[in-house]
């Protein structure tokens, strides 16, 4: 009975959670259409007072514009990085899964006994879904400036001898990665409905490398003016280049860490289950003990800090 | 345990429904409390004001103030308020700490022992005062280096506007859109302050800002473009090399001292296994000799 109890209460405390994040939405969209209503209303008001030049309410007024586009700057980015991870994960699902996370942390530490524990282990758990995340998020971005670098030096390569970016990216289309070629398929059928400008920028809203969003700059530079942009591709190829250094660099110096520290984690993490499965009696006897409890509960909090630390030191990002 | 679990379900329950309530309560009034709002802006500027002129100021209250403003006040909080929270972070965790470690304290017998174990706990304490100081420190210096970062791409976007011909203004304006949400702030800052100063002072007022090796470099290149109608291109691109340069030193630099700090979470591992390996071994020595 107890348990059944136990459930619905910790289901219901979960439909709250989604609850409480689609009423969120529904709130910021409200607040989004009041803004649009209200900013006839601010520009009247600059209108009125344009003489008395007061910088802060303009920078509070266009501040106010960009935050309405992007509100809730961290759940922007948790979206960005879900979306571009590569995984079929929800938002909802995300939070709900951190959330189970840090719950069973709890139950750990109400198993293990320890004050600290209860307090430390559900925040380290309610982390390692959004760690796993952003390690995989990291190793795709790489992934696609791999592929954005060969599309950036094909198209110099045939705009050194043609002159002509539009050309040079048609001539090379054929030779891209096929996700790169999805994307230019896709700008070239938009640009036969809408004007060129409006089809680049709706290009470049897609991408996410910021070397690759400077080479669709200068692609849409080059093509509405006309100016020579040799030197400028040729730089995008540098950085590109420097940035796949680097990579190749921390490599070769992680590499040998990487297992020996994979299998210290292992090593740290087993001994205690291992214990458990062998002798529970002990484990038990252990707990009970004050002192043990305690240099257990450091020992624990010790190995969850190791793995918090662990991608930051083989990830470096030179963005 | 189980009723534990069951009361802190219904607890968290219970606070998203308060708070899902509360907030569609907000939504029903926000819009009537617009004239509300902005009455009390004035009131609030000219409280500030008053401030500013007779209250004498704190010096760490202020300094807290200016590290706050360069992070966009996360959580609104300002200098008074983080003093506030620092000094209750310390109670609590000061509180939390004794009650773990009053057993061991109460415990000692020789006075140089007890003198030890209470110097350590005031030790403790104090570094519990300075976390949150160190913590906005390190928030800074992360920021810092992020706008570095974006810093080297606004020089290569000016590289490539400038010698298509737009104006210092278009450019802010063009590339403000393709920046991380960090950095954008302070854009759309210049081109506010663009449209209200002089171009040439709103970028000198952003340079000075920003606070890195290059930003006067920057600002001085601009600067001849735009009195002297000079082509600004080659001192760009040279600009923009030097840094690229720089950063990918930097880069090596920290990929060199990589090898070093991965020896902290593997020492991290090996003291936890160990801990984990002799807890047992000691539990069995201590009952031996109790017996």
């Amino acid at each position: 009975m107890t348990f059944t109890i136990g459930y619905v209460c910790i289901g219901l405390s979960l439909i709250a959670v989604v609850l409480f994040f689609i009423q969120q939405d529904i709130y910021r969209s409200l607040k989004r259409f009041k803004l649009g209503l209200d900013e006839r209303y601010v520009q009247m008001r600059s209108m009125m007072h344009h003489r008395m030049k007061d910088a802060n309410s303009e920078v509070e007024r266009i501040t106010e514009q960009y935050n309405a586009e992007h509100e809730i700057r961290a759940f922007q980015y948790v979206k960005m990085v879900i979306a571009h991870s590569g995984l079929k994960l929800n938002g909802y699902y995300f939070l709900a899964l951190s959330f189970f996370m840090a719950v069973f942390g709890l139950l750990i530490g109400w198993m293990i006994g320890n004050a600290w524990l209860i307090m430390v282990l559900p925040v380290g758990f309610l982390f390692l879904p959004w760690m796993i995340l952003q390690w995989r998020y990291k190793r795709l971005q790489f992934q696609y400036k791999v592929l954005s670098k060969e599309v950036v030096s094909q198209v110099s390569h045939v705009y050194k001898t043609s002159g002509d970016m539009m050309h040079s990216v048609l001539y090379s289309l054929d030779y891209f990665p096929p996700s790169y070629q999805l994307l230019f398929q896709q700008f070239l059928k938009e640009r036969e409905r809408i004007s060129f400008d409006y089809a680049i920028e709706n290009m470049i809203k897609q991408v996410h490398d910021p070397n690759f969003r400077l080479f669709l700059n200068i692609f849409k530079i080059s093509e509405s003016l006309g100016v020579d942009v040799y030197q400028e591709l040729t730089m995008i190829d540098a950085i590109y280049e420097d940035e796949r250094d680097i990579q190749e660099m921390l490599k070769e110096e992680m590499n040998k860490h990487k297992i020996e520290s994979v299998v210290l984690a292992i090593i740290a993490i087993v001994i205690l289950p291992a214990y458990f499965v062998f002798s529970p009696e002990k484990v038990i006897e252990i707990l009970a003990t004050p002192w043990a409890n305690q240099i257990i509960s450091i020992g624990v909090t010790m190995v969850m800090v190791a793995i918090l630390m662990l991608p930051s030191m083989f990830n470096f990002d030179m963005e | 345990m189980f009723a534990y679990v069951v009361a802190f379900s219904l607890v968290a329950t219970s606070c998203f429904l308060l708070i899902a309530v509360f907030s569609s309560l907000r939504i029903s009034f926000s819009f009537y409390d617009q004239r509300v709002k902005e009455i009390r802006g004035y009131v609030q500027r000219y409280y500030q004001r008053f401030q500013e002129d007779y209250v004498p100021k704190n010096r760490q209250v202020e300094r807290y103030d200016e590290q706050l403003s360069a992070l966009q006040r996360p959580l609104g909080l300002n200098g008074k308020r983080f003093l506030v929270f620092q000094f209750f972070f310390t109670v609590f965790t000061g509180v939390f700490t004794f009650q773990l470690l009053s057993p061991i304290l109460f415990s000692l017998d020789s006075v140089t022992l007890m003198m030890l174990g209470w110097a350590s706990f005031f030790l403790l304490l104090l570094l519990l005062f300075v976390f949150p100081t160190v913590l906005l420190r390190w928030l800074i210096k992360k920021k810092e280096r992020k706008v570095e970062k974006q810093f080297l791409y606004l020089v290569h976007y000016f590289q490539i506007f400038l010698h298509s011909g737009f104006t210092p203004r278009d450019i802010v304006k063009r590339v403000i859109p393709l920046f991380p949400q960090s950095f954008r702030h302070q854009l759309v800052r210049l081109y506010a302050e663009m449209q209200v100063l002089s171009d040439q002072e709103a970028l000198q007022r952003f340079c000075d800002e920003l606070k890195t090796k290059e930003s006067h470099l920057f600002y001085n290149t601009i600067l001849n473009h735009m009195q002297m109608g000079s082509d600004s291109t080659k001192s760009m691109q040279d600009l923009s090399r030097s840094m690229r340069l720089e950063r990918k030193a930097a880069a090596v630099l920290a990929i060199k001292k990589k090898p070093f700090q991965i020896l902290f979470p593997k020492m991290l591992f090996v003291i936890a296994a160990l801990m984990f390996v002799l807890v047992p071994l000691l539990l069995n020595v201590y009952q031996i000799t109790n017996y």
